[in-house]
Parts: C-alpha cells; sequence; structure tokens
C-alpha cells in the first residue's frame, strides 16, 4: 500500500533522530523544498495515526515552563516501511522512465510523428 | 499577560474542538508546537490555523480506535442511529395515521365502480406485510407511533371474474391519471398491482379463496416525510458514530474487568440492533424505488421502536436498554489508567536517551 506523500515526508524526517512536533513541521518544509507544508492538526492526525501503528514511538518528553515538547522515533518497523516504500517508488520510476526513454526513441521515427504545422 | 499568553488561550479555545481525553493527553504539546509555530507577535490564530485545528478536532473526534472490530462497532451503531433518527424523523413529519377513510374509498370506487363489502377501515398489521386479501379483523390504530397506516376496502366479485376484475380495476386507475404497475400473478393464483396518484397508494389484490378484491390505502409517502427521513437519517447515522468512537476509546482505557462488563452488556444490543437495522434499512432501500411500497418504506424505520398498542416492544427495549447500559459502563470513571503525559506502552521497553 503506497503512503500518503505527507506521511513518507514524516517518515523521512525522523530517520535521522527523534523529533518533536514543530522540528518535523520544520523538517518536512525543509525536505520537500517547501512544497509540503503541514500545519499542527493535520501533522498530529498523522503523528497520531502513525504511532498507533507502530511505526513511531515517543522518545521523551520535554517539558520547560509550561511548554511541553514530545520527541518522535522511527521503530524499525517504521524504518522498514519507509524503506519499502522507497523500493516502490524507485522501482515505478525506473519503469516509467524506461518507458519515457523508448518513446523518445521512437518519436524520431516520422511514421509515428505528426507532421509539424500539419494543420494550417 | 504576554502576548504568547494571550496567544496560547486563544489556541487553547481552539482545541475545544477536540475530545476531551486528546485534550488532556496532548493539549499541552499540541499548543506548544503552534506556538513554537507562530510568527513573532503573533496576539491571534489566523483563519488557517482555526481551520486547521477543527478540522483536526474533528477527525480526532470521528476516529474510532485503530482496530478492525472497533470499526465494524461503530460502523453499526452509526447505522443503528441512523434508523432511529429516521424513525424519528418520520414520526416527526407527521406522516404515520391512517388515510382520510371517504379519500379512501373515493379513490377505491375508480378502480372496482361497486358497493364495497361492509364497512371499510383501518386495517390492521400493515408495516411490512400489508393485510391480506382475507384482511377482516378490523382495528383503529391513530396513535403517532402508529405502524399499522392503512383503509382496507373489499369488493365480493362472482366465481371466475377475479382476473378480469383486477385487470378493469388497473386499467381505470390508469385512465384516471393513477401511475400503476404490473399486475404480479403469485404460485397460489393470487394477482395483484399497485397504484399511486401521488396523495394515496392502494394496493389491489384479487384472491381466488372466497372471491374478493382488497383494495388496501395508505398515504402515499409526503416529501416532507422523506426529507425528514433522510435528515433525521444521516443526523442519527453522524451522532451514533460520534459516541461509538468516544465509547470505543474508553473501553480501550479501562481495566479488563470493566471490558468485560462492556462486552457482555452491548452483546444483546450488537446482536440485535444488528438485526433490526440491516433489516429496516434493507427494507427502505429496497422499497423506496417500488411504486407499491412507497409509503411502506417511510414506515419500515418505525419498527425500530417499541409499539405499545401491540406486544411489539421487548426486542426494541433489550436492544436500547443493553445499549444505554453499555455506554454508562463506559462512561462510569474507571481506575485511571493514563497519566496525561503517560507515553504510550510501546516506549516503556527501550531505554530512554
Amino acid at each position: 500500500m503506497r503512503l500518503p506523500e505527507p506521511t513518507f515526508f514524516i517518515l523521512s524526517a525522523l530517520t535521522e533522530r527523534p523529533l518533536h512536533g514543530y522540528g518535523v513541521m520544520l523538517a518536512v518544509r525543509d525536505l520537500s523544498g517547501g512544497r509540503i507544508s503541514l500545519r499542527p492538526g493535520t501533522l498530529y492526525t498523522a503523528l497520531d495515526r502513525l504511532t498507533e501503528d507502530g511505526l513511531l514511538v515517543v522518545d521523551r518528553t520535554e517539558e520547560d515552563r509550561g511548554r511541553l515538547r514530545r520527541y518522535y522515533r522511527l521503530t524499525d518497523h517504521g524504518a522498514a516501511t519507509l524503506a519499502a516504500e522507497v523500493e516502490q517508488v524507485r522501482a515505478n520510476a525506473a519503469m516509467a522512465a524506461e518507458r519515457l526513454r523508448r518513446r523518445a526513441a521512437q518519436g524520431k521515427k516520422p511514421t509515428r510523428k505528426p507532421a509539424l504545422g500539419g494543420a494550417q | 499577560m504576554t502576548g504568547a499568553d494571550r496567544l496560547a488561550r486563544h489556541y487553547r479555545r481552539l482545541l475545544w474542538a477536540y475530545p476531551r481525553r486528546y485534550r488532556r493527553e496532548r493539549g499541552a504539546e499540541l499548543v506548544t508546537t503552534l506556538l513554537d509555530d507562530a510568527t513573532p507577535g503573533q496576539l491571534r490564530p489566523t483563519v488557517a490555523e482555526a481551520r486547521d485545528l477543527v478540522a483536526g478536532g474533528l477527525r480526532a473526534r470521528l476516529r474510532p480506535p485503530r482496530h478492525p472490530f472497533a470499526r465494524l462497532v461503530a460502523a453499526q451503531v452509526a447505522l443503528y442511529a441512523g434508523v432511529l433518527g429516521a424513525a424519528a424523523g418520520v414520526l416527526l413529519s407527521g406522516y404515520p395515521g391512517p388515510p382520510d377513510g371517504a379519500a379512501a374509498v373515493a379513490a377505491a370506487t375508480i378502480a372496482v365502480p361497486e358497493r364495497p363489502l361492509a364497512r371499510p377501515g383501518p386495517a390492521v398489521a400493515c408495516d411490512m406485510i400489508c393485510p391480506g386479501p382475507a384482511g377482516d379483523g378490523a382495528a383503529a390504530y391513530r396513535r403517532p407511533w402508529d405502524h399499522t397506516d392503512t383503509v382496507l376496502i373489499r369488493y365480493r366479485v362472482p366465481a371466475g371474474q377475479l382476473s378480469t376484475v383486477v385487470t378493469q380495476a388497473r386499467e381505470r386507475l390508469a385512465a384516471a391519471g393513477w401511475r400503476v404497475t404490473a399486475p404480479h400473478v403469485q404460485n397460489d393464483g393470487v394477482v395483484w398491482f399497485g397504484a399511486s396518484d401521488g396523495r394515496l397508494d392502494l394496493a389491489v389484490t384479487g384472491a381466488g379463496e372466497g372471491e374478493a378484491v382488497s383494495i388496501v390505502a395508505s398515504k402515499a409517502a409526503s416529501g416532507r416525510a422523506v426529507a425528514l427521513l433522510l435528515t433525521g437519517g444521516s443526523a442519527g447515522a453522524l451522532g451514533g458514530w460520534l459516541v461509538a468512537a468516544w465509547a470505543l476509546h474508553r473501553f480501550r482505557r479501562h481495566r479488563a474487568a470493566r471490558r468485560w462488563a462492556l462486552a457482555v452488556a452491548a452483546a444483546p444490543y450488537l446482536v440485535f440492533g444488528t438485526l433490526a437495522s440491516l433489516a429496516a434499512a434493507g427494507f427502505t432501500a429496497a422499497s423506496a424505488g417500488l411504486l407499491d411500497r412507497g409509503a411502506a418504506s417511510v414506515k419500515v424505520p418505525l419498527l425500530v421502536l417499541p409499539d405499545p398498542t401491540t406486544a411489539y416492544w421487548a426486542g426494541p427495549a433489550l436492544v436500547a436498554s443493553s445499549g444505554l447500559l453499555a455506554l454508562v459502563l463506559a462512561a462510569l470513571p474507571g481506575p485511571a489508567l493514563p497519566g496525561p503525559a503517560r507515553p504510550p506502552a510501546a516506549v516503556r521497553r527501550v531505554p530512554a536517551g
């Protein structure tokens, strides 16, 4: 089953070390080149689900003057899930790239290509 | 009060979108993340932040624990509550009740222009099975929860004329602008068809034994009744799902003894409630499109309600008490398992740091 893209980036963000909620938000924004920007409500929905599924665990909790930060850590199961996803995406990309390459090779044959300006 | 304090207070107010258990466990953490994410000097949540938190809260409320059985139970409760809501909507619409007797006789006279047998009257036992051809024993049921909202009109037919009379009845009604169904002939020789003029539904039946034609008239499903059925049904389903998700989260946090008690209490509800709601929802859906059962389909959800005029109360009462007892058992405070900041069980196996 394919992982949703935000999930993919959340898991990727946590591969190196445990991060707290805001840390995950920053890392996802950074890793996706600013393309994916999770808001807290959305982020925590995903974190809850991933924790319940055993892909993440709470590593530690830090409390500082009323501020409470929980750090999330990728489990082995989470890492394996991400690795499987990476394999799948890589295989899909290779397949599509190969087909595009063949299409480009075919495209050079004049018979398969409509003549330029033919409609005029 | 600093700006950050004020902003935090606004965020905490928005967290009311989340269920209480969630606020207790995760509220402080979520507010911290929101404050981390806020722009310096920000005093109020942005519209996008508010929308995100309300959506997140709704998701948290709607999400049952991630277990296939939990989702099944949530779906069952939603279905049952949906049927209950649909029944409440139908009652509210003022639909139940027999049609006007004079109007029913006038309609029947179009079909069979003769004097009816005896005195027509409200007929008995017509929630899903309408009075048979031998539907004697008339009785008046006029209460709001009435399931038996029909008027029965009977005609004697000379021997051997049965199918002719029924065929002619169908032609006369069609000529008078009624929508009629194709005639159905059963194995036992009973022949019947349905007709509707939008206000009255007729089921015209001819049966060999006794050589009689009976016309059962009921109110056609009004637009108002259908609209309230659908509104009540969807409101009930949503409410039921929310309550089920809440109860299932409570269930998960109770200790084993309470869980067992809860499961035993809920068992009759789960078994009989499922059967009743599946039957009601199935019959409603199946009969909605059929002309001759159009009115009956609006009444079907009422099956899950007790009917004090008949002995039909034990089933609904058992289902209701079992479901309510399970809810009470879920709601009663148990030995507090989770502290506000208790990490999930899995983390304790791992040395910290």
